[in-house]
């Protein structure tokens, strides 16, 4: 039995990185690209080397937009509609606690509230798309570019990720 | 006692003619000489695992994706398999090194994958998955190394994922309870009993710096831990669950001596509230058991912050009449490793004490030099007692 389960768990470990490569080509056969407007920072990672920090507009989000009455705690789970603008850009539309269902022209998309910032007085949430993997000491580039379009691509089992960045 | 130390009294005995040549010799050879090789093997797993995460930190962007993903796959697979021959057949620790390498690898592989292909989590999901892999082979091996890889990665992961994502990552937390706990209660080994606690106090403290709460909720996370190994009451969970729980609870009393004087804290009673049944808990398995010698340990669990403007005396002299319940009881059972630790305590207190109290009144060297006296004498008395004691345990045996 313990000679089988050795053979499981190296198989389950194995297939786990290999679903991990397979989810992300085939978010792109079956996923939604939607662009989203950000600005980026370069920090360090321990453990990833290089990255970028992406702040997205549809991140901050103004008390108009803000559904919700009751109040949050840090990291609560958060819904974003977003619809599409004339430039094909994707900005929020409005904001529930509840799943909404998808109406056409609009995406929906699973976000972290994190706190109130009563500075620009807006709502702050994390979609979990914040860093962007780049090679090494390339960071500045980016950084220098000032405002980027980023390309997403969110697959119909909730899974997201970044395409490209412009 | 190694074999270097037992030659060393043997050969008195003999030429005291205590024992015969034949006992000598059958005395010595019980005392195998300790085999360290396997220290090698284990360093050199660790540096090749260290290996491959440098190699996930450095850029693969110039290799395709594909081929990332086999080399990692390949490596991972190999390790396992000769590791896996090699423990069952050859060498159980050089197959153990190896089985580690592979675990490496694929934790390795989750945070290459994860960059390759632009992941992103919400909590620090790749060290859940890596702790289940790693307390998978646990559970087939059964060897404490691969216990202590598992408790290392969540440890590491809840820190991580309270830097990274300024949350507490409450599935690797509950992950950390069903699967380590089962094993701390079932498998007769200490060590499992004393890297729960300190992970647990670990997870605890990264949960109280990322929550809103009042600080004093470290009290009740101390109090739990000093709970469950009560309630666990096996000698080997409760010793090792309760020393975590208490040395935490000095070192939070020591800083409430120091820091309460200075802080302005704002008390919500709520805690206070919360955590009058966990005490008196706490109190009754004391009494319950007749352990009351155990009783002003649980002093240093009590939130003295709300007593208001003179609670810095008070965790002071909470912190006094702990240490020396630690050493009475020391001397009461005649147990060294208690006394030491009530002596080295105590000394603690009095330095807290004297700083706390003195410095602001006395000229600075004149402050240093009574200080330095005092500590002098304490250390003086308290290691004649120990070695007064010590000398008694010798003759006796």
């Amino acid at each position: 039995m313990k000679k089988y389960a050795f053979y499981i768990t190296v198989s389950l470990q194995a297939l786990f990185l290999i679903g991990m490569a397979s989810a992300f080509y085939l978010m792109d056969a079956f996923g939604e690209e939607i662009k989203l407007q950000t600005i980026p920072i370069d920090p360090q990672d321990p453990f990833y080397g290089d990255y970028l920090i992406l702040d997205y507009e549809v991140e901050r989000i103004t008390r108009s937009e803000w559904d919700i009455d009751e109040e949050l705690s840090y990291g609560d789970p958060i819904y974003l509609t977003l619809e599409k603008d004339a430039n094909d850009i994707y900005q929020i539309k409005e904001v529930n606690q509840i799943k909404p269902k998808n109406k056409k022209n609009e995406v929906v998309l699973l976000a972290k509230y994190e706190w109130f910032d009563t500075f620009d007085n807006k709502y702050h949430v994390d979609l979990g798309l914040g860093r962007y993997y780049i090679e090494d000491n390339t960071g500045e580039m980016y950084e220098e570019s000032g405002e980027l379009l980023v390309t997403i691509v969110i697959a119909p089992w909730g899974q997201k990720k970044i395409v490209t960045i412009e | 006692m190694n074999r270097q130390e037992i030659m060393k009294e043997a050969t008195e005995w003999l030429k005291e003619e205590i024992i015969t040549e034949d006992q000598f010799h059958k005395i010595v050879n019980r005392y195998e000489l300790k085999d360290r090789s396997y220290l090698l093997f284990l360093f050199a797993s660790l540096f090749i695992g260290l290996g491959f995460l440098t190699y996930v930190a450095s850029n693969l962007h110039v290799i395709p994706h594909l081929v990332n993903l086999t080399i990692i796959l390949l490596f991972m697979i190999g390790y396992y398999m000769i590791g896996n021959y090699f423990y069952r057949y050859k060498s159980t620790k050089v197959g153990l090194s190896l089985l580690i390498i592979g675990l490496f690898i694929f934790g390795a592989g989750i945070f290459l994958l994860g960059q390759m292909y632009h992941y992103s989590y919400l909590h620090a999901v790749p060290f859940l998955i890596w702790s289940i892999a790693a307390f998978s082979l646990f559970v087939i091996y059964k060897h404490p190394a691969l216990f202590v890889f598992t408790v290392t990665v969540i440890t590491i992961g809840q820190i991580y994922n309270g830097m990274n994502y300024q949350s507490f990552y409450w599935l690797l937390a509950i992950f950390f309870v069903a699967a380590c706990l089962h094993y701390v209660y079932h498998e007769p080994n200490r060590l499992y009993s004393l890297l729960f606690g300190w992970s647990y106090l670990v997870q605890g403290i990264v949960f109280v710096i990322v929550s809103d709460h009042d600080y004093h909720i470290y009290l009740h996370i101390f109090l739990l831990l000093f709970i469950a190994g009560a309630i666990l009451n096996k000698d080997r969970i409760k010793e090792e669950f309760q020393y975590v729980a208490l040395l935490a609870g000095f070192v939070f009393t020591c800083f409430e001596t120091i820091f309460l004087r200075y802080a302005r804290i704002e008390l919500d009673w709520i805690y206070f509230f919360l955590w009058i049944p966990l005490f008196l808990i706490a109190v009754g398995i004391q009494i319950t058991r007749r352990h009351y010698m155990y009783l002003p340990s649980l002093l240093l669990f009590i939130p003295i912050a709300y007593a208001g403007e003179y609670s810095d005396y008070l965790s002071m002299l909470a912190l006094f009449i702990v240490s020396l319940s630690w050493l009475m009881l020391g001397y009461r059972v005649e147990d060294m490793k208690k006394i030491t630790l009530g002596s080295v305590t105590f000394l603690i207190s009095t330095f807290i004490a004297y700083f706390h109290l003195a410095w602001a009144f006395l000229d600075k060297s004149i402050f240093f030099f009574i200080g330095g006296i005092l500590l002098f004498l304490l250390g003086y008395f308290l290691e004649r007692k120990r070695r007064e004691l010590k000398h008694s345990e010798v003759a006796d045996k």
